[in-house]
């Protein structure tokens, strides 16, 4: 099993202190598998951003690898250590 | 259209007289209304090359014609004139009560030119207009205006748009607020209104608005009404903007301390998170919006308690991390401090973070600070600064001028961290990070603008590589400026944009619906283009050159220190790629001119004369990169031969 | 058994004003409102409710009205008026706590929220507002969501 880290911004209860969720999944899993194991694994969150299947995002919300890339494709297989990030892009103000 | 509400008002100051005009209504088809109008209205009643500050330069209010109906989020007007900071094209937006008073009062636009003898202020009474003096409110903040002039004319249904004392000792960032918390705020508005010796502007209107097909408005309404409460605006709702902070902030985005850094280390303290969970008061809305993000915060404890303000991410992140200060009471005391003198947040925070950086680097002492020590961090100077600036005292009159004025004055190198676009200072996105929202600031017509050009969108899709500048950026920071031009002009405000699922239809279908115009989504689309050239076309005017379209020194010079995207430059290079991409893509000269054909093709060929002959590039060697602050068509003097004997 | 009338909770309230415009609009056809039959009611940017007519029991204005010219309605308990017997006097407004009944400044006689009873949908204002802050409800309506509320915020850790 491989440790994958969620960071979620924004999303729930806004005092939320979850903003890192733990994932285990196996290796070499890919972004809509770790959706969908974050429905298993912190539904609270999970059921404000996930779409009808369970395995995607809903907008507005988007993933980011490591505060660098926006992904939109979720067949991408992060690698063990990455960092994703899971938010709203800031916009406006 | 309902004859009886297309019509302007054409107020002379300098005359005392009114005249109604009406509008035709291929304005409305080519100009839609806000920004769009407001610019064609510019184009024909300000003379080029006026002193923006002179009692010539006209100052434009347009209402949404589709303020005071049911359309969501439709009751905005947009503010267009010359601008005092940049010289350029001034357009800001406000909303709510007072721009759905004007079209109650039975008004499509209001030209006001020419300057009072005295502080006056004008009443707008349904179809009346009346001149009053205002020497009484001389001084008096907004909030305090406004309730002054409903208590004298008895009546609350009276909106006011008013300026502040930063506004009448003309602050070139100053504002034109009204209903409290909304805030015509960039460019300078305020300081033209200052410069007229208008104080405010009131309105009452009781009139009915009639629309065009009252049955689909009823039915389609309520349908957005429902979708504004779903996923696509919870952001807004919940924390509002000001959850951009942290995202910004972990994403190496967030502009610190005067753009030296783009991630700060006091992010928590002074992120939406915190403020919702110990400032907010209360979450309201705009007269209607069935969204409702306006978060409006209480500081705490001691002194700044009084302090309640509404605070958007770009107040948050200009008084906050651009000037290093962490603590929510500071920013709350500050935001509170700009509401009330009539500040622009972005600038006021800006010009402070300049001076701070000026202040650390020894190039201002404490006796140029009568003895405040405005070093990054310290919120009780920030909040100090912010009174001198709307007072124009000590330092304050100095940078009351904008970061650009006040970097040429002090010179010894501070333009290089004088963080503005043609005057404009840079909005809470970091350009060395997003690379296409960095071209959105360098062309864009009023400044350095995330509004005018949202093109961190691109940044953050997942389409584009948001580090990297590429050929193709050009094409997609047009587009963000038409769309946005799109919004601006109809008004709909850019928070509801994700509830249409066709947009340009949706759109032109609200706008129908309301106008009766039957613009299709193709005339749309050809309008938002329109009319960022009408803008284009008044910087020609008005003396724009290609070095204008820049940014600041520090973000080509200087790589990102820290966060993920450390060690990443943006360069000059990169940058002029991408100016010249957008060039290409808008079909404009190499020099980022309107050729004529262009022109033509989105009929504007009546602007060909006032543009045909400008927009030269300066001789090599004397570059006007950073802006000039010489006036259009100002020729520098040389040395005279009848100097030198005989 | 008790009368209905509509409701605004101040906790979800934004101040959006779209109760009043829908009222215009489904009253008048048109945006005129000087003749909405609610109004929002906003004193400061942070302070905001909307009024309208509470359906009082003991109905003051009925009371105050010199010609007789206002009732009670023996179905839905609002208010009706006899525009032939109004005089446009005003005393009705005076009588008003709330400031509910208004004049119409055309045909100088009052008007006051009547639940759109001849709509199916019902109240027209309760069907828009975006936050359903209005309710048609009762006394008794009111009285529980305020106790619930207190007590939900005593004992829960929830906000």
């Amino acid at each position: 099993m491989a440790k994958y880290t969620l960071e979620v911004y924004g999303v729930g209860r806004p005092q939320a202190g979850e903003r890192e969720v733990e994932l285990e999944l196996e290796p070499g899993s890919t972004l809509e598998e770790l959706l969908a194991a974050l429905g298993q694994q912190a539904p609270a969150i999970a059921d404000r951003v996930l779409g009808v299947d369970g395995r995607s995002l809903r907008p507005p919300y988007v993933l980011n690898i490591n505060g660098l890339s926006f992904v939109e494709d979720l067949s991408l297989r992060p690698q063990e250590g990455d960092r994703i990030l899971l938010m709203a892009p800031p916009a406006g103000g | 259209m309902d004859p009886g509400t297309n019509r302007l008002l054409l107020i002379d100051l300098t005359e005392r007289r009114v005249e109604t005009r009406p509008l035709p209504q291929a304005l409305f088809e080519n100009y839609l209304g806000g920004v769009g109008l407001g610019t064609r209205l510019l184009l024909e009643y300000c003379p080029p090359g006026v002193d923006p500050l002179s009692p010539k330069n006209p100052l434009v209010f347009v209402p949404s014609p589709l303020a005071g109906t049911l359309i969501p989020a439709g009751s905005k007007h947009a503010v267009v004139t010359k601008s005092p900071l940049t010289g350029m094209i001034g357009d800001s937006l406000s909303g709510s009560f007072w721009s759905a008073a004007l079209r109650l009062a039975g008004w499509q636009a209001l030209v006001v030119t020419g300057a009072a003898e005295a502080l006056t202020y004008l009443f707008v009474d349904d179809g009346r207009v009346y001149f009053r003096q205002a020497t009484h409110l001389a001084g008096l903040e907004c909030w305090q205006t406004e309730e002054a002039i409903r208590r004298e004319l008895k009546d609350g249904r009276v909106r006011v748009a008013t300026i502040g004392p930063a506004g009448e000792r003309l602050a070139r960032y100053s504002g034109v607020f009204n209903d409290g918390t909304r805030r015509a705020g960039r460019g300078g508005v305020g300081a033209v209104m200052g410069s007229k010796k208008l104080k405010a502007i009131a309105v009452r209107g009781t009139q009915a608005v009639q629309v065009a097909n009252l049955d689909a408005m009823e039915r389609e309404a309520l349908r957005l009404f429902q979708v504004a409460q779903g996923p696509v605006t919870e952001k807004y709702r919940a924390l509002g903007t000001p959850a951009n902070i942290l995202t910004l902030n972990r994403l190496g985005a967030l502009p610190t301390r005067n753009f030296q850094q783009t991630t700060f280390s006091g992010a928590e303290a002074i992120s939406g998170e915190e403020l919702y969970d110990k400032h907010l008061v209360k979450v309201a809305a705009c007269s209607g919006c069935p969204v409702g993000c306006e978060h409006i915060y209480q500081a705490g404890a001691g002194s700044q308690k009084q302090s309640r303000t509404r605070l958007d991410y770009e107040t948050l992140f200009a008084l906050g991390p651009l000037c290093g200060v962490d603590q929510p009471n500071w920013v709350i005391r500050a935001a509170d401090l700009c509401d009330r003198y009539g500040l622009d947040t972005i600038s006021t925070g800006g010009t402070i973070a300049w001076a701070m950086e000026c202040f650390e680097k020894g190039l201002l002492s404490l006796g140029d600070t009568d003895g405040l020590e405005l070093t990054f961090g310290n919120g009780a100077a920030l909040v100090q600064m912010v009174e001198r600036i709307a007072q124009r005292q000590g330092l304050g009159d100095l940078l009351a001028e904008g970061s650009r004025l006040a970097s040429q004055k002090l010179g010894q190198g501070s333009d290089h961290w004088a963080i503005n676009v043609k005057g404009l200072e840079l909005p809470g996105y970091e350009p060395r990070s997003l690379k296409t929202m960095a071209l959105g600031y360098a062309v864009g017509t009023r400044g350095a603008c995330h509004n005018r050009s949202p093109s961190y969108e691109v940044d953050m899709s997942g389409k584009v590589d948001r580090l990297k500048a590429e050929p193709g950026r050009g094409a997609m920071a047009r587009d963000q400026e038409d769309f946005a031009a799109v919004l601006d002009s109809l008004v709909i405000c850019k928070f509801m944009r994700k509830c249409f699922s066709d947009f340009y239809v949706d759109a032109a279908r609200l706008y129908q619906v309301s106008t009766g115009l039957q613009l299709g989504a193709e005339e749309l689309r050809l309008a938002g283009q329109r009319i960022c050239h009408a803008k284009k076309a008044f910087n020609i005017r008005e003396g724009w050159t290609k070095p204008l379209d820049w940014l600041p020194p520090r973000t080509l010079t200087e790589p990102i220190p820290d966060g993920p995207a450390q060690g990443v430059r943006l360069t000059a290079e990169e940058l002029t790629m991408m100016i010249d991409d957008y060039y290409q893509s808008r079909g404009w000269t190499p020099e980022g001119l309107i050729p004529r054909q262009k022109l033509e093709q989105l009929g504007l060929e009546d602007l060909w004369p006032q543009i045909s002959d400008k927009g030269s590039t300066p001789a090599p060697g004397k570059s006007d990169r950073g802006g000039s602050s010489l006036p259009a068509g100002a020729r520098k003097p040389r040395p005279s031969s009848s100097l030198k004997g005989g | 058994m008790q009368r209905s009338f509509i409701d605004c909770d101040p906790e979800l309230c934004t101040g959006c004003q779209l109760c009043e415009l829908a009222c215009a609009a489904v009253k008048e056809k048109c945006f005129d409102l000087e003749l909405a039959r609610i109004h929002l009611v906003r004193p400061e940017p942070a302070v905001m409710m909307s009024v309208t007519c509470r359906l009082c029991e003991n109905a003051p204005c009925v009371m105050a009205c010199p010609r007789q010219a206002l009732s009670v309605h023996p179905d839905n308990s609002t208010i009706v008026l006899d525009k032939v017997l109004c005089t446009g006097c005003g005393w009705c407004i005076e009588a008003c706590d709330f400031g509910a009944i208004a004049m119409d400044r055309r045909t100088k006689t009052v008007v006051i929220c009547d639940l759109c009873a001849e709509l199916p949908s019902g109240p027209r204002c309760v069907e828009t507002c975006p936050k359903k802050a209005l309710d048609l409800t009762t006394a008794e309506g009111v009285a529980q969501r305020l106790r619930n509320r207190a007590v939900r915020l005593l004992v829960s850790s929830e906000k």
